[in-house]
């Protein structure tokens, strides 16, 4: 009997419910998302009573919790030392309901207003109410982008809100950390080639109570990351943050009252939804809308990868949007290329969360942004491919390179429905790729060790718009409110000084408005023993061309100079470039004695750089809008002039004879005969180009692409061989090994087998309808 | 916001100083604003062929009484038979008068096209260094056959399919969205 009474201690006790009504925080969410798919409302929310009957009130609520979190970002930030948080602002709060839906969120980088959802109902779903319990004052913490998030580097905090003794809701933030103490140093490494290489990783773990960080994890931090001390501010700045919202929620509901409080968050979010629908209704056209990128990793050269990650990739992003009648948007990633080892690989919560950031800069750009857009939506994010890699072992590092150029093809597919429907001031070619990252890590010019990711990286170039020109080296639309910092302050961290920060002339995308310009930095590696620096970009591929005759933005290249002559000719008082404006005339190259990497390798994996070594960062231009020789004359004259454009592109491109307006129209005239000279007609070039299919002549990443899309999707492969004529069985005859891992793993989770790998390639699996919309 | 139509007319000429633009941009839209535009396309076009949808610059979608068919024997066509769609007789249609084909087809199938592919036609573009491997991607330009504007560019692998970049449902949009018949 004793032993039964001692057995009997071990057995789980009952948890104590936290939801509404004596109800579980789980039978919550499985009630919500029931009563959505029964009602089509959020939570079968018919009618917006508060709205309607006081929308003062209505209002005031949201103004109010919406001011929380705005004061909680901009107040907790300056707990913060790293400049990627307090200096461009890369954090961002938000507040959700018990089930873990959005109510409303910050400002900052809200593409993690989703993943922090994802994020709170895995906890929910796993059972954390039981173990390890969620109560008052505890403090949660996630990086897992398989579970909601983008990559390591954003850390969220995440704090549960009750009110007498019920959970009435979540308060999270985010912030992106400089360092995640990864197999390469940054935020956003180009190293990892598995998750086990990705830095510290927190899959959604209780880490404090009581309103104070464990010990034992705070001293995890200080021995995971190369920048302790970045790391350990910015927790605090999470938490401070959370608090605050915690206590802004206390006030309203103090006030307002907690039934109140209750049907707030219900409403809004349903008002968040209809919202929407209208937009979309007001701003749109109903139909299909196509628009793939690309983007390479050019990793054959790698030596000290292991030679299956040894390989050159072509990634594939086929988007294809769809706006029913019904007002629903549909974004379809059907035909994505596979994961690979490599760290872009993509979740479903990365995903969505890129979404979440286009969508609240074109069709929901007004102050009411919630979960109510997400249950306007339906995505389709295929298991295996490098949009949903499915695979627990993937790394997600740097998912933001497949991530911006897969959405590039959004606001132009967006731009199409809203020129048709007259709205010609929203209308926005591409933006720029975000490049190059300037990133590394090594012994600073302080001795001590360090790392950092430069931001310089979020201000490319915009799209060109339908009435004026892009924005130049001004934007990111991926990270709208990050800017580029100053670089005084990047200098205080970096051991490379900034020896020029100019415009780089063409690399806007041409068109009768040209996108926004990129820029370039030339770098002096200075007072360090050793950096490593790596490089991201795209150099090999364009990304995406722009709208209606406008060109894509110029890809880049890489310029680095290792043992030069630099700092003898400043001593010497000799004259020294400071930048490349023409790489085909380039001063730097002609100058500048040292060991010149002057090519198009623009991702690479870090390599040492030291005291007097050059490092040119070129930043990305936007796509342009538009037949270029429809580019006012005047125009392309002020872009000679302000050094946007190299003076001999101003006839090639634009028709323009610098100095005669009366030439200019001769020469326009006569660069259009030249084009009814030189084009053929399309069906004419089709068969030279089935033929080339056919004879498989073309360069083995290329094949590999379109193998891997045809064999994860045999949609797709149905559509390519049917465009071109191709026999039915026709296939690309390289290996896709990822592919073929894919479908073991997916096979394993259809047969029940391996169960705690089988939950979470299912969990990734199951992330929206495809066929039957399509 | 309300916006007239020499106001929009203004917007579309760019004789709007940028903080009205930006006032425009932020303000909550007008709801008649495609009916008015159609409006402003129509009186300047020469042609009198009614214009059901503005098709990006320089193109149209009109309503034509005679018009074939898609052809079926394209790999697209056959793609937008799953789309949602009954009517006939609409053409996209340039603003210099060429015809492309009926909107269920990809317009670009019936234009001009060079493609640029070495550094001697990328050099025309881009800087050296500054235009990619052609062996991986390459650029597409098509042009009406009419006017030889330059109508669309595609940067896209070797092998790739023709973008079919829009697909409206017309009928959706008008009997659905806009509460009346498309135009015959």
């Amino acid at each position: 009997m004793a032993i039964v009474e001692r057995t009997r201690e071990l057995e789980p006790r009952q948890a104590p419910t936290i939801g509404w009504e004596g109800r579980s925080a789980k039978d919550m969410l499985v009630q919500s998302e029931r009563l959505f798919a029964e009602t089509g409302n959020y939570c079968g929310v018919d009618e917006l009573l508060m709205k309607k009957g006081d929308p003062i009130q209505f209002e005031k609520m949201f103004s109010r919790l919406r001011g929380g979190l705005v004061t909680a970002r901009e107040t907790a930030l300056n707990i913060s030392a790293s400049p990627i948080v307090k200096e461009i602002g890369e954090l961002c709060f938000a507040l959700y309901t018990p089930e873990g839906d959005a109510v409303a969120l910050s400002t900052g980088i809200i593409v993690h207003v989703h993943t922090m959802s994802d994020a709170i109902k895995y906890m929910i779903r796993e059972g954390y109410e039981s173990s390890p319990g969620i109560g008052p004052g505890d403090i949660f913490t996630n990086n897992d982008a398989m579970i909601g998030d983008v990559h390591n580097a954003d850390v969220q905090t995440i704090v549960p809100i009750f009110w007498e003794g019920e959970l009435v809701g979540w308060a999270a933030g985010v912030t992106h950390e400089i360092d995640i103490g990864a197999k390469t140093p940054g935020s956003v490494p180009i190293g990892p080639i598995s998750r086990f290489e990705d830095g510290i990783d927190l899959p959604a773990k209780k880490i404090g109570s009581n309103d104070e960080l464990w010990h034992d994890h705070v001293l995890a931090g200080l021995k995971g990351t190369r920048t302790p001390m970045y790391w350990t501010l910015d927790e605090k700045t999470r938490l401070a943050g959370c608090h605050m919202i915690r206590e802004a929620v206390e006030r309203v509901i103090l006030e307002e009252g907690i039934d109140t409080y209750k049907q707030f968050i219900r409403e809004v979010i349903e008002d968040g939804r209809r919202s929407f629908q209208s937009r979309l209704r007001e701003m749109t056209v109903p139909g299909r809308y196509r628009a793939p990128a690309f983007i390479e990793i050019p990793f054959a050269k790698e030596e000290q990868l292991p030679s299956y990650a040894r390989r050159d990739t072509l990634m594939h992003a086929p988007l294809e949007l769809r706006i029913t009648p019904e007002g629903v948007l549909e974004l379809d990633y059907e035909g994505t290329s596979s994961w690979g080892y490599h760290s872009a690989n993509c979740t479903p919560s990365s995903m969505q969360g890129a979404v979440w950031v286009q969508l609240t800069q074109t069709l929901i750009c007004n102050d009411k942004v919630n979960d109510g857009a997400y249950l306007g939506l339906r995505t389709n994010f295929p298991p295996g491919s490098v949009a949903n890699h499915a695979n627990p072992q993937a790394s997600t590092g740097i998912a933001w390179l497949f991530l911006i150029p897969s959405f590039t093809g959004f606001v132009k597919s967006l731009s199409r429905a809203l020129q048709a429907r007259g709205y010609v001031e929203e209308v926005l070619a591409p933006y720029g790729q975000t490049s190059n990252a300037f990133q590394g890590g090594g012994v600073d010019q302080y001795g001590r060790q360090s790392a950092t990711t430069n931001f310089g990286l979020s201000c490319v170039g915009g799209g060109a718009k339908m009435v004026l020109d892009g924005l130049d080296y001004a934007a990111a639309m991926w990270n709208p409110e990050g800017d580029m910092g100053d670089m005084e302050m990047w200098e205080l961290i970096e051991p490379f000084l900034y020896l020029s920060q100019r415009v780089k002339p063409n690399t806007a995308g041409p068109g009768r408005h040209r996108g926004g310009s990129g820029y370039e930095c030339l770098r002096l590696a200075w007072k360090t023993p050793f950096y490593e620096m790596q490089n991201i970009g795209h150099g090999l591929v364009f990304i995406q061309a722009g709208l209606w005759g406008g060109y894509p933005p110029a890809t880049g290249y890489r310029h680095n100079i290792r043992n030069t002559n630099l700092l003898a000719l400043a001593e010497r008082g000799e004259p020294f470039p400071f930048h490349e404006p023409d790489p085909a005339a380039s001063e730097l190259a002609r100058a500048v004695d040292g060991e010149h990497q002057f090519d198009l390798n623009t991702t690479t994996l870090p390599e040492v750089m030291r005291e007097g070594d050059l490092y040119l960062c070129m930043f990305r231009g936007g796509a342009g809008l538009g037949d270029p020789l429809e580019r006012p004359y005047q125009s392309v004259m002020e872009d000679i002039e302000g050094e946007y454009l190299l003076e001999r592109y101003a006839t090639s491109l634009y028709g323009v004879v610098p100095g005669d307006p009366a030439a200019t129209e001769m020469k326009r005239s006569a660069a259009r005969e030249q084009r009814g000279q030189r084009a053929v007609p399309v069906r004419e070039w089709m068969a030279g180009e089935r033929q080339r299919i056919l004879d498989r002549s073309m360069i083995e990443p290329v094949q590999v692409m379109y193998a891997e899309s045809m064999r994860l999707s045999e949609w797709w492969a149905k559509e390519y061989r049917e465009f071109w004529g191709l026999p039915d069985d026709f296939e690309f005859d390289v290996p896709t090994p990822t592919v073929d891992l894919t479908k073991a793993l997916l096979a394993q989770r259809d047969q029940g087998i391996a169960a705690g790998t089988a939950a979470e390639v299912e969990g990734a699996a199951t992330t929206g309808p495809s066929e039957d919309a399509r | 916001m309300k916006l007239d139509k020499d106001t929009l007319r203004d917007l579309i000429d760019e004789r709007l100083p940028r903080s009205q633009v930006r006032a425009i941009q932020s303000s909550h839209k007008d709801a008649d604003r495609f009916d008015k535009y159609i409006d402003i396309l129509q009186e300047r076009v020469e042609w009198n062929d009614q214009i059901v949808l503005p098709f990006g610059e320089h193109l149209y979608i009109v309503s034509k009484e005679q018009n074939a068919p898609p052809e079926e024997s394209s790999g697209v066509a056959s793609a937008e038979g799953r789309a949602r769609r009954k009517s006939r007789g609409y053409t996209v249609k340039c603003e210099c008068g060429h015809e492309f084909c009926d909107y269920r087809a990809n317009w670009k199938l019936e234009a001009l096209i060079y493609v640029r592919e070495t550094d001697e036609q990328l050099r025309e573009v881009y800087p050296e260094m500054m235009s990619g491997d052609s062996r991986w991607n390459h650029l597409r330009e098509y042009y009406c056959p009419g006017c030889k504007t330059l109508l669309e560019v595609e940067a896209v692998p070797p092998g790739y399919p023709v973008v079919h970049d829009f697909l409206p449902d017309l009928e959706g949009f008008y009997r659905e969205w806009l509460g009346r018949e498309l135009p015959s």
